[in-house]
């Protein structure tokens, strides 16, 4: 510190509020969730589905690179599912709040809508131009994708039969 | 101009009519009666019958009390009766002393949308005629020729001016952005000095565009040319981008232009076009170089063609400087061609970066919007709590965060920002990637020409003796070949010119009366006006006995003219907010103040003001009798003319008549027990 300053002088320091990428933000992150869910057969999921569902959603390219791998015009190596630890956090949250709840799958834990969750999705259907991309990728996506096929997409052996 | 001079309400029920008729008069009227017994609802009456009930913001349905709309009783413990049909009807008078009557039904009726008028004084003993139906409430109602605001705004002699959305589209100033400035309702009437006003209709700086209008300020006409200016001004802006593209895409790869990117006052009066040709690996004028060619064509062409043998020992010079001529510019163009790919590569790095941004702005809005949805989606967007732990989720999704997150709002705006800021650094990095593609392409067909250049001299060199040089023939013919196109170039260029230096001269005077009207928003009339209400204002506060600090600190902000306080702050003087820093009865007496200033002004100046205030309960926060009683003789004297003051109070009739003692007219209107009774008269 310079001596001009004396003994007086004191340096203060605001802590500057960060910027937050939106999908992580609660309400954004929440109400994708449960637009995944609606999408897949009887509104539920495993979590290994919902991870990739999750991926594929991420930007317009992750959403074409899993149609391209739906469509086999792509290697399934291509694919590489990112586990992502907020998107945990998020299902934890969504269970918290009523929107899904646990259940069993064939490949492990899943989720699936409560009534709550299907009145959320309904008030979300109702908003327009509010996640119009997710919507549609969702939509599309949810159903394509089958358990099967998020298992494998997931699991090493995919990469070694490719 | 607007009277209200009568009003009728009408609930019927399985065996009665309840019925009231009011009538009022030019100057003062005061309602007198007990609390809950229907002075609101009577006042709210006019409001829902002008189809205004959306001042008090959009989810306001019917603002009128539960024996207008469900259940009735005759007197406080008198059976309750259920309300069948009820409506309301209402007679106004404008400036030239027509009569409209209005009737709106509440329940039970026709579509509340619907508003049934008659061109006569219907209510005071008139015929009703022929009557006419307009709607309200949906879009159109301010501008559509059914549209009752359309016709209310012509009754009242007002001109609607159009106003900017916050979308940047333009709409009309709605009447309910006036009437707050007009009525003071009872609960949320008294919570804000001006207004409060609605936001719904997405108006930018309502209170200040409702202001102009009301005081009829030359400011507001001026920003709205301004705004005119503006729409102009983007229009050739796009006009001058497409015409010099189109001048862009006529040139031949060895030429450029150098045009503003805008039309400039500089271009309107000078409005020289810079051609520029590619010569020995230079930009130069085009004159010049077309000067050179002409002059070397002339010396060559009108001479016999000379022959190999005469030719080889020139060609032979020319063909070593012509190979190192080759090799310098092939230098060259290598050099721009890796620069340029640099810049690709920087661009594209650009646009992936501004793509991200522009995804994660939409999650940030969309969140925002889900928002809405409060407990529907979750109970944390609602406190912001973990509905398992209850520990706060300010973090959002994010791990261990050893800092503060910004808000949804914050953060959207940061990321505008940053958008903005790469979006300018693209525009910067697209015309340097312009100029380098024009010049490399330039270059390109240079080192082309100089190769053929070479072959030619080459060939030409191993010809026999005797016959004419090759070299020259070629070079002829290459000459006359470039004279044509670079005359052609700029004769096109030049036809286009004198169009955009018309445009640059239109864009320079609208440019030059934007900057001269922005420099004087302000009008002497309009400086006038607000001195005028700002010594009204003062006056009346000092006469209702407001001490929450110096009157003369009172003054009116210069954005809106809401009151605020002058305070000096070393040796300036700033304006500070009047909030809670006065009690809440001096809140009162500068509402009371404010509202009779804007009707008085009126009178001494031209201003919209359609003459007509109505306060529910101005006694507010158990104001001193003395100081109730100096502003209802205030009221009485404030009229002038057609005005028309309405208050309704639940003060005894003896003390508005005690208040009104000293020679003040006013019409007392009083009611024992309900306005509503089987079939009365007032």
């Amino acid at each position: 510190m310079p001596d001009e300053l004396g003994d007086t002088a004191s340096v203060s320091f605001r802590v500057r509020p960060v910027s937050v990428p939106g999908e992580l933000r609660i309400s954004w992150r929440l109400a994708v969730v449960v637009l995944m869910l609606e999408g897949c057969r009887k509104q539920r999921a495993s979590l290994v589905k919902l991870h990739v569902l999750n991926d594929a959603v991420r930007s317009p390219d992750s959403a074409q690179q899993l149609r391209r791998v739906l469509r086999d015009e792509l290697a399934p190596s291509f694919w590489r599912t990112r586990v992502e630890p907020a998107f945990g956090r998020a299902l934890d949250l969504a269970v918290g709040s009523g929107l899904v709840s646990w259940i069993h799958t064939t490949l492990g834990a899943g989720l699936e809508l409560t009534t709550k969750g299907k009145e959320a999705v309904a008030a979300i259907r109702k908003l327009d131009g509010v996640l119009v991309h997710e919507k549609t990728v969702l939509a599309e996506l949810s159903l394509k994708l089958s358990e099967q096929r998020a298992a494998s997409l997931t699991s090493p052996k995919a990469v070694v039969r490719a | 101009m607007l009277n209200v001079r009568a009003l009728q309400l009408t609930a019927i029920t399985g065996s009665n009519r309840y019925r009231t008729l009011l009538k009022f008069e030019c100057g003062l009227n005061v309602i007198c009666a007990e609390n809950t017994s229907g002075k609101s609802t009577a006042l709210q009456a006019i409001v829902y019958a002008l189809g205004l009930e959306k001042m008090w913001g959009p989810r306001v349905d019917v603002p009128l009390a539960h024996a207008m709309q469900q259940r009735i009783q005759p007197h406080r413990d008198g059976p309750f009766e259920s309300v069948v049909q009820s409506f309301v009807e209402l007679e106004i008078e404008n400036h030239d002393g027509n009569r409209l009557t209005v009737r709106r039904d509440v329940a039970g009726g026709a579509e509340r949308r619907l508003i049934r008028t008659w061109q006569t004084n219907a209510l005071t003993g008139g015929e009703r005629g022929p009557e006419r139906d307009f709607f309200v409430q949906l879009g159109g109602a301010a501008q559509r020729e059914d549209g009752f605001h359309t016709q209310l705004a012509r009754f009242m002699g007002l001109d609607l001016p159009a106003v900017t959305r916050f979308n940047g589209a333009d709409g009309p100033l709605y009447l309910e952005t006036i009437f707050p400035l007009l009525f003071v309702e009872q609960k949320r009437g008294w919570s804000a000095i001006q207004g409060p006003f609605p936001t719904q209709f997405q108006i930018q700086d309502v209170a200040r565009r409702a202001m102009e209008f009301i005081l009829d300020l030359d400011i507001g006409r001026t920003r709205r040319e301004l705004a005119d200016i503006g729409h102009k001004l983007k229009a050739l802006r796009e006009t001058w981008s497409t015409l010099t593209t189109g001048m862009r895409s006529m040139l031949p790869p060895s030429c450029r232009l150098d045009l503003p990117a805008q039309p400039t006052a500089e271009f309107a009066h000078d409005g020289h076009i810079a051609i520029e040709a590619m010569e020995a690996a230079a930009w130069m004028p085009l004159d010049d170089v077309l000067t050179a060619l002409r002059r070397r064509y002339a010396a060559i062409a009108n001479e016999p063609i000379i022959t190999t043998s005469d030719a080889a020992a020139g060609n032979e010079s020319e063909l070593t400087k012509s190979q190192s001529e080759l090799e310098a510019q092939t230098v060259a163009a290598n050099d721009v061609r890796h620069a340029l790919r640099s810049r690709v590569e920087e661009r594209a790095v650009l646009t992936s970066r501004i793509n991200d941004l522009t995804i994660d702005l939409r999650r940030h809005q969309d969140a925002k919007q889900l928002r809405k949805l409060g407990s529907t989606l979750s109970k944390i967007i609602e406190d912001g709590h973990c509905p398992t732990c209850h520990q706060s989720m300010a973090a959002e999704l994010l791990p261990v965060n050893p800092s503060a997150v910004m808000a949804i709002d914050e953060n959207e705006d940061f990321l505008k920002s940053q958008i903005r800021l790469y979006e300018a650094n693209l525009a910067g990095l697209e015309r340097a990637v312009d100029a380098e593609e024009s010049t490399l392409a330039a270059l390109d067909e240079q080192c082309a020409k100089l190769r053929t250049r070479i072959r030619t001299l080459r060939q030409a060199l191993t010809r026999p003796g005797q016959t004419p040089s090759q070299a020259r023939i070629a070079e002829i013919v290459e000459l006359d070949r470039r004279i044509g196109e670079l005359g052609a170039t700029q004769q096109r260029i030049d036809e286009l010119a004198d169009k955009l230096r018309s445009h640059a001269k239109e864009f320079a005077e609208l440019r030059a009366r934007e900057k001269q009207l922005s420099e004087k928003l302000f009008s002497a009339t309009d400086r006038e006006k607000v001195q005028t209400l700002t010594s009204l204002l003062r006056e009346r506060l000092r006469e209702f006995g407001f001490a929450s600090f110096a009157i003369d600190e009172v003054s009116l902000a210069d954005d809106n003219f809401r009151p605020v306080m002058d305070q000096k702050d070393g040796d300036d003087i700033v304006q500070r907010e009047i909030g809670i820093n006065i009690s809440a009865s001096d809140g009162a007496r500068l509402k009371w103040a404010y509202y009779l200033a804007l009707l008085e002004l009126s009178t001494a100046c031209k201003t919209n003001h359609p003459g007509l205030v109505i306060f529910d309960e101005p006694g507010q926060q158990q104001m001193k009798e003395l100081d109730l009683g100096t502003f209802v003789r205030r009221a009485a004297a404030a009229t002038q003319g057609d005005q028309q003051i309405i208050i309704a109070t639940s003060q005894s009739k003896s003390f508005v008549d005690s208040a009104l003692s000293t020679g003040a007219h006013a019409k007392v209107i009083t009611f024992d027990g309900f306005l509503l009774q089987p079939d009365r008269q007032n």
